[in-house]
């Protein structure tokens, strides 16, 4: 499947929810976690975290702390009070909203039926 | 320890270097989970040059470069108090240029207005940097480092408006500076990231910012010091304006010095870094200082900080920051023969002239936005503009 078209919109939520249920992580366990939970459907390019990722830090919705592992630099994100509200927010926004994408994609009952008639 | 060797490390940041991704925050981040992916890519059975093959045979052109620029520029979009103080700086800055050309009253007291903003926007933006990055290590540091910066700049106004006390106060904040400088680089010394740091941090983070900030300020004392020379009337303002951009320039230049000394942990860099330090900040003093060891301290620091750039810019070329750190030099060793006598006055007409000042304006924008060598070259601009004799003329 080709999610990347998709996917653009729904990062920030995605990470804000892997976040809130994870004390802490470092971006390459969110990229992993995301390809794990999407049966690698989803994979997330250096492209489209760390931008969002900084610019989440900038809006004061998640926190940073460095490590030194393996003798390099780790930097673990985690969420502030503030990015816990916006997360709930934001993922049942999105529930709606594949809620609403559903019932659009759904087929057509009256549709099917006119089918019938020329005996399909 | 990892599993990759020093040597695939090495070629990993090598890579990072070649992709021109030089925020530090980020780049860290980056290297990590490259490391990451290959490691994993290891443990399913591929040797090192295929998880590398695969991992950046994936990657478009200037990849890294764009993401550095879309960081920063989704950090940098979102307006605050800050950054509405600094446009205002700003403006009063243009006004006061602009009031000091036509000849208007009320300059002086524009540019007083505009300095008064620009402080009130560092502490503004230093208290809001410590309150966003509360997980962040190392406010005591940025405070008395912003202190230091601040009561410099003051002692520095105390003089211009010929106040009591100025005497004492600049070589109080000199000393200061010389003492939290070198203290800060040996912390970081001892710190394998300065990620978490935040005087570190916030300074990476601001430094596309500082420069932006000092190139309006090197555009604003051209004009206002072509003019002078041209109309031949006694410069105060831009010389004004000089001087805040020389002293914002050295402590700028000291301060991306910091990230590269604390990764390589070697003492004679620090030492070196001392001295340039030592010998940028002493003529500050003045009458204090007596007029041959001022100057002789002035051409040092230009040696002495243009052998740094060389050393350390990786940025540009090795041509480029030999091209102009050996301008520089070339100019401040003529200007010092002559301020000490050895060569005679009229030697100055071959240092001073517009071709020579068009070269300077050239060599700036010949080095790259944001490298070492683009601060080296703003300072030194600066102080050939803030030396430039009003009464010689451009010809």
């Amino acid at each position: 499947m080709n999610s990347k078209e998709y996917i653009k919109g729904t990062i920030k939520t995605i990470v804000l929810k892997l976040l809130s249920e994870n004390k802490r992580m470092y971006g390459y366990e969110i990229t992993q976690r995301v390809a794990e939970l999407s049966s690698d459907e989803i994979k997330l390019t250096y492209g489209a975290l760390y931008p969002i990722l900084y610019k989440l830090e900038d809006e004061g919705l998640l926190v940073t702390e460095s490590e030194i592992v393996e003798n390099r630099a780790r930097k673990y994100y985690s969420l502030t009070e503030k990015g816990n509200e916006v997360a709930k927010e934001k993922v049942s926004e999105l529930q709606q909203f594949t809620e609403i994408l559903k019932k659009i994609l759904q087929p057509d009952p009256n549709g099917k039926l006119s089918l019938e008639i020329w005996g399909f | 320890m990892g599993i990759l060797s020093q040597k695939q490390l090495q070629e990993i940041e090598a890579f990072l270097d070649r992709q021109g991704l030089k925020f530090p925050p980020l780049r860290a981040e980056i290297f990590d989970h490259m490391i990451g992916d290959i490691e994993y890519q290891l443990e399913n059975g591929n040797t090192f040059e295929q998880a590398w093959n695969n991992i950046s045979g994936e990657l478009p052109q200037d990849h890294f470069k764009q993401i550095q620029n879309e960081t920063m520029e989704a950090i940098n979009k979102r307006f605050n108090v800050t950054r509405g103080l600094t446009y205002i700086s700003v403006g009063l800055l243009i006004l006061t240029s602009a009031f000091k050309l036509l000849h208007l009253p009320g300059a002086a007291m524009l540019l007083v207005a505009s300095l008064f903003s620009i402080a009130v926007s560092f502490i503004v933006g230093t208290v809001s940097g410590i309150r966003i990055n509360k997980g962040k290590k190392g406010s005591t540091l940025l405070l008395a480092t912003v202190i230091a910066v601040l009561y410099f700049f003051v002692s520095w106004t105390f003089k211009l408006l010929y106040l009591p006390g100025a005497s004492i106060m600049q070589i109080s904040s000199v000393l200061f500076l010389l003492v939290l400088f070198p203290l800060a680089g040996l912390s970081f010394r001892s710190l394998k990231s300065s990620d978490d740091n935040l005087l570190t941090y916030l300074h990476s983070k601001h430094t596309p910012g500082i420069e932006r900030f000092l190139l309006i300020f090197v555009v604003l004392e051209t004009l206002l010091k072509v003019a002078a020379i041209y109309f031949g009337y006694h410069p105060n303002i831009s010389g004004i304006l000089l001087i805040m951009v020389i002293c914002a320039g050295v402590m700028q230049y000291f301060a991306q010095n910091w990230h590269p000394s604390q990764q390589n942990n070697k003492i004679w860099f620090q030492i070196l870094l001392f001295v340039a330090l030592a010998a940028a900040m002493l003529p500050s003093l003045g009458s204090m200082i007596p007029y041959p060891v001022r100057v002789l301290l002035i051409a040092s620091f230009y040696i002495l900080a243009g052998v740094i750039v060389n050393i350390k810019d990786r940025d540009n070329s090795l041509l480029i920051n030999s091209l102009v750190t050996g301008l520089v030099m070339l100019i401040s060793g003529i200007w010092v023969m002559v301020k000490l006598n050895v060569a005679p006055e009229s030697v100055l007409q071959l240092i001073f002239n517009l071709p020579i000042l068009v070269i300077f304006g050239a060599s700036l924008f010949a080095t790259k936005s944001g490298s070492l060598s683009r601060t080296f070259m703003i300072i030194s601009y600066s102080f050939y503009l803030f030396e430039y004799p009003y009464e010689m003329g451009l010809f």
